[in-house]
């Protein structure tokens, strides 16, 4: 439509994790406390705890120009 | 009478009509001659009538940038009354309107010998001004929480400076019906409504503590410096010591992750120029802004100082680089204005791995073994640790 009000898009927030031990790497929702090289939380795959945030990202969808 | 009728009958002809005889009955006859009417007013009136126009779209985009600024007061007011829970003044809002008019007087640039030397001076106070009122109003609150609510009133003043400027120049308009001025606020007005979101939306960034694009570089050295001892370059600058295939690095950043960009320039003169560290390499990351049409993202390396702001850091820099012969690399990521105030896109925070391999292919090409590099993340370290 040529007089369609462009709709605002909101990113997603993730934060993406690492296990220093297993290097398994997990994406979650964000959660307020969360910073990059901050610990995260325990490993799924080997139970550490050595979890580290290395990633902190909004993804928008994949239409959205910006 | 009748001449008029005849040159009527002349009119109807040259338009279409059958030319024979003026027929005061026939509606086409009317519409013709009105529509030959109107042309004189349009040509006395046109500048008018589109003033009007571009008056009644300025006007909107007015009353959206007035919702925004109000907005960002309020929920600057809002964070301040419930994030920090410490705070002892019962009611910010006082403190925040004092901050949203609070003006910085750039020094005289008739003589521009040693101006950077006096700007530098000025804008410390004004920081350290700043910071002292944001924790009179925030008391108790940590060293984040403070750059926090820094990061936010900044952006709320931001927008209040924009929505008074384009206020002064709608009302000028309308006062002396210029033209000119109108229509040049009519034209920059989508690029200020476009800052005046991303503004708006870096807001909610700097409440939740979330990293923004500019991080990007603090992001990159930030993982160099994990699991090394952080000493303080300069205020809220830290550095750290490391090994690269035999080189010497010296990896330097703002302290993060609370929300502020350092002191680089300072930490930089003192590290090289004061413990007389010896420095062979210097290599810079920064965000940079794209150009129309290059992707968010995209990674490229130069020469030079990568380094934004008002000139004062990116001056120190350049200083110690040309005194003590230091060849300055820059590697930038690529993104625009709105990504480099808002939370960090996944293009952006993609990049980091190859923005690494890339300071590091710079150090292999431009170092040997046995020499020093400094590489230095330059941005906001909002969220980004280290």
């Amino acid at each position: 439509m040529l007089f369609r009000k462009k709709k605002e898009v909101k990113p997603e927030i993730y934060s993406e994790e690492t296990c220093q031990s297993c290097d398994e790497k997990i994406r979650r929702k964000f959660d307020e406390g969360d910073y990059i090289y901050g610990s995260g939380t325990q490993c799924k795959k080997c139970s550490s705890s050595k979890t580290l945030v290395t990633a902190i990202y909004g993804e928008y969808p994949p239409d959205d120009k910006h | 009478m009748s001449g008029f009728s005849s040159f009527l009958s002349q009119l109807g002809g040259l338009l279409g009509g059958s030319g024979s005889e003026f027929d005061p009955n026939s509606p086409m006859m009317w519409f013709y001659i009105g529509s030959i009417a109107i042309i004189p007013l349009f040509m006395m009136y046109a500048q008018k009538f589109q003033s009007r126009v571009i008056l009644g779209e300025i006007s909107k985009s007015l009353a959206k940038l007035k919702t925004m600024k109000e907005g960002a007061r309020r929920e600057a007011v809002e964070y301040i009354k419930t994030a920090i829970k410490a705070s002892t003044s019962s009611d910010p809002a006082g403190g925040v309107d004092r901050f949203l008019e609070f003006f910085t007087i750039m020094p005289v640039d008739l003589d521009p010998s040693g101006i950077v030397r006096k700007l530098d001076h000025i804008m410390r106070t004004r920081d350290d001004r700043l910071r002292a009122e944001i924790r009179k109003m925030c008391a108790g609150a940590t060293d984040q929480e403070v750059s926090k609510v820094e990061n936010i009133l900044e952006a709320a003043t931001a927008l209040n400076m924009i929505y008074k400027i384009v206020r002064h120049f709608y009302l000028m308009g309308k006062r002396t019906t210029s033209m000119f001025v109108l229509v040049q606020l009519q034209m920059v007005m989508p690029l200020l409504l476009e800052e005046a979101e991303a503004l708006q939306k870096a807001i909610n960034a700097f409440k939740q503590g979330q990293p923004i694009g500019d991080g990007i570089g603090p992001m990159v050295v930030g993982k160099m410096m994990l699991g090394k001892e952080k000493k303080l370059a300069a205020k809220e600058t830290v550095y750290s010591e490391g090994e690269y295939k035999g080189r010497k690095l010296y990896l330097l950043k703002a302290e993060g992750p609370m929300g502020t960009v350092g002191r680089p320039g300072e930490a930089i003169m003192r590290l090289a120029g004061d413990m007389g560290i010896k420095i062979d390499v210097i290599v810079m990351i920064d965000a940079a802004l794209k150009l129309e049409g290059e992707r968010t993202g995209d990674v490229a390396e130069g020469i030079g100082a990568a380094i934004g702001g008002i000139g004062v850091e990116k001056y120190q820099i350049e200083e110690v680089a040309t005194r003590l012969d230091i060849p300055l690399y820059a590697v930038i990521v690529k993104q625009s204005v709105q990504d480099a105030i808002t939370i960090m896109r996944k293009e952006i925070a993609e990049a980091s791995e190859k923005v690494t391999n890339t300071v590091y292919s710079v150090i292999d090409d431009k170092t040997t073994e046995g020499q020093s590099v400094m590489v230095i993340g330059v941005g906001n370290t909002m969220g980004v640790g280290q």
